[in-house]
């Protein structure tokens, strides 16, 4: 395991590239990091939940001349409680995750800039369990979005000291028009081992945001290390309220392919 | 790089902005804590119109000495009043100081069990155990099994044990009395080990909405005669008023078996899975949201009449002996 683990490093660091554009090209990524998890779901309390996860992600970034696409998953793993209640425990575990592709088209582009539309698929897991319920213990929301998906990409040229700073910057969009829902019925979590509610949904009933923030710093070998912050927030307003926001902030070593 | 900066803080408040879009959250005050209560149960509680209760009525009556400045005592009070009039022992709210709830479904009537009768004179010392069931033969070839948990499972191959040492028995009592409940799913396995014909055996729905009349996702359940091991012959299924939910429908399942007769006492009911949920101050609670009913579809919420009902004589107690355990052994022989 060490010598693979000692492998990466040296091809993540070694291999000597260079590109013109930092986004140029095919890069397969990997991260490590936290995600801070807000939720609030009518099968379990009224109250808003809040609390902490540890996430890795993996994805595939690809970008030649006007197109560029992204595929992107994680997951996380953490305790919440309710926000309002200072002296209660952590009472839910949840496991979430996100799987996220977008396709988009470069519709403008000056010297440093360029902006991208397209299309994406946004789709958001979540599983809870309540640590004090024996009888109903398992909720989720699982929200399998598609729709609207734009980027800003900024190249710009720093220097400090005499030195220029490789850094660049990615904020990407996702807004989500219509969703296929999993989610509890009403009242039991199933119905004849299916989930109580599945249903397509257009945006109004539901609601689902993603913005993701990148801060790239680009090696000389072409690889890159990617801070990335992520909001999720999604939202659905039937029978049974869920609003799940999840922000998770991530260190992405993306090796060039 | 100033410009950037500020561009870089807009972008990440943008993703701060959930708590404004999310739906407000309940107050915490003993009036928002009780209507809280008393509206979950008015939109989800599944056994209103079966038991003829007056929610709105109940609801205004014990809200009436409550304030904002009440005490949690107070609060507790008042909702334990509110939900005892649901005579319903998967409702429960659990403070850190109490736990509500109403057992006189078995509190009003005689226990009509003794375990220290049981095990030394009936099970005796050499009583074999698998899982969570004892099992032994008692004088005339009669098979006698006590469950007394449907929370202690069995194995699959426990129960081929147990039902191919019985395979010589002349007839099998099925005591499950104080079984309080546990997995329905060791109810149905165990049922399917003696049902003799197929056929329906439950019908369930659940709350399906808030209004009274929104029930539906109605389900039938179907028993066949296991493939394996099983005891067909006549069988004596013994129950008192402990034999709550999981055992309450165990007696529902084998309801409509003629070669089963349920001896002994009403069981105690519990006909509707119960789910949790929490109040604004954290206190958690407890109620049903589904209902059961026999095939004929007669409700199981208030328990399963026996075909023969009887009580234990006090004077049985006095000689050792269990009065059901020696009727179902006279029927049988």
């Amino acid at each position: 395991m060490k010598k693979v683990f000692l492998a990466l490093i040296l091809a993540f660091f070694g291999l000597k590239l260079s590109a013109q554009n930092v986004f140029e090209g095919e890069f397969l990524l990997f991260g490590l990091g936290g995600q801070m998890e807000n939720f609030q779901d009518d099968l379990v309390s009224p109250l808003n939940y809040q609390g902490y996860s540890g996430a890795a992600g993996v994805g595939w970034h690809s970008q030649h001349g006007p197109w560029q696409s992204n595929l992107e998953g994680h997951i996380a793993i953490g305790l919440q409680g309710p926000a309002s209640l200072t002296k209660a425990p952590n009472q839910t575990t949840s496991i979430t995750g996100s799987v996220n592709y977008s396709l988009r088209y470069r519709l403008i582009e000056s010297n440093k800039h360029a902006f991208f539309l397209g299309l994406s698929s946004a789709n958001l897991i979540g599983y809870r369990e309540h640590n004090l319920y024996s009888n109903s213990a398992l909720s989720f929301s699982n929200f399998i979005s598609y729709g609207l998906s734009a980027a800003w990409q900024y190249r710009p040229n720093w220097t400090i000291w005499n030195t220029d700073l490789p850094l660049a910057w990615q904020t990407e969009f996702n807004l989500p028009l219509a969703s296929y829902l999993i989610m509890p019925g009403y009242t039991r979590q199933f119905f004849n081992d299916e989930s109580g509610l599945r249903k397509h949904s257009l945006i109004g009933e539901f609601y689902h945001f993603e913005f993701r923030h990148n801060l790239v710093y680009s090696l000389k070998n072409g690889n890159q290390i990617r801070l990335s912050y992520h909001w999720n927030y999604a939202e659905y307003k039937g029978l049974n309220y869920i609003a799940q926001a999840q922000h998770y902030l991530m260190v992405h070593l993306m090796f060039k392919l | 790089m100033r410009r950037f900066i500020l561009l870089t803080l807009i972008l990440l408040t943008l993703g701060a902005c959930e708590k404004a879009l999310m739906r407000e959250e309940a107050s915490n005050n003993p009036l928002a804590n009780y209507d809280e209560l008393w509206q979950r149960l008015n939109d989800r509680y599944a056994y209103f119109q079966i038991k003829n209760i007056n929610w709105d009525s109940l609801g205004t009556v014990y809200r009436a000495p409550l304030s904002l400045q009440s005490s949690d005592e107070e609060l507790f009070s008042a909702m334990d009043s509110l939900l005892y009039a649901l005579r319903d022992g998967h409702v429960n709210l659990i403070a850190p100081f109490d736990i509500n709830r109403n057992w006189e479904w078995y509190l009003n009537s005689p226990q009509n069990f003794n375990w220290e009768i049981v095990e030394r004179n009936y099970l005796g010392r050499d009583h074999k155990i698998a899982g969570g069931i004892r099992y032994v033969y008692l004088p005339d070839s009669i098979a006698y099994l006590y469950y007394g948990s449907f929370s202690s499972s069995f194995s699959t191959a426990q129960l081929d044990y147990i039902f191919n040492y019985f395979k010589d028995a002349k007839g099998l009592i099925v005591d499950v009395r104080n079984n309080g409940g546990g997995s329905l799913n060791n109810a149905f396995r165990l049922a399917e080990r003696l049902v003799k014909t197929a056929g329906p055996v439950l019908v369930t729905d659940q709350k399906t909405g808030p209004k009274p009349q929104d029930f539906g996702n109605d389900l039938q359940y179907n028993l066949s005669p296991s493939s394996r091991a099983n005891f067909t012959k006549n069988t004596i299924l013994l129950t008192n008023r402990s034999c709550y939910s999981a055992t309450n429908t165990f007696a529902a399942l084998l309801k409509s078996q003629a070669h089963i007769i349920q001896l002994g006492d009403t069981t105690g009911g519990g006909g509707g899975l119960p789910v949790d949920y929490e109040l604004p101050n954290g206190w958690n609670y407890r109620f049903s949201s589904t209902r059961s009913f026999l095939p004929t579809g007669e409700n199981i919420e208030m328990g399963v009449l026996p075909e023969f009902a009887l009580n234990i004589d006090s004077n049985d107690y006095r000689l050792g002996r269990d009065g059901f355990i020696e009727a179902a052994l006279l029927a049988l022989n």
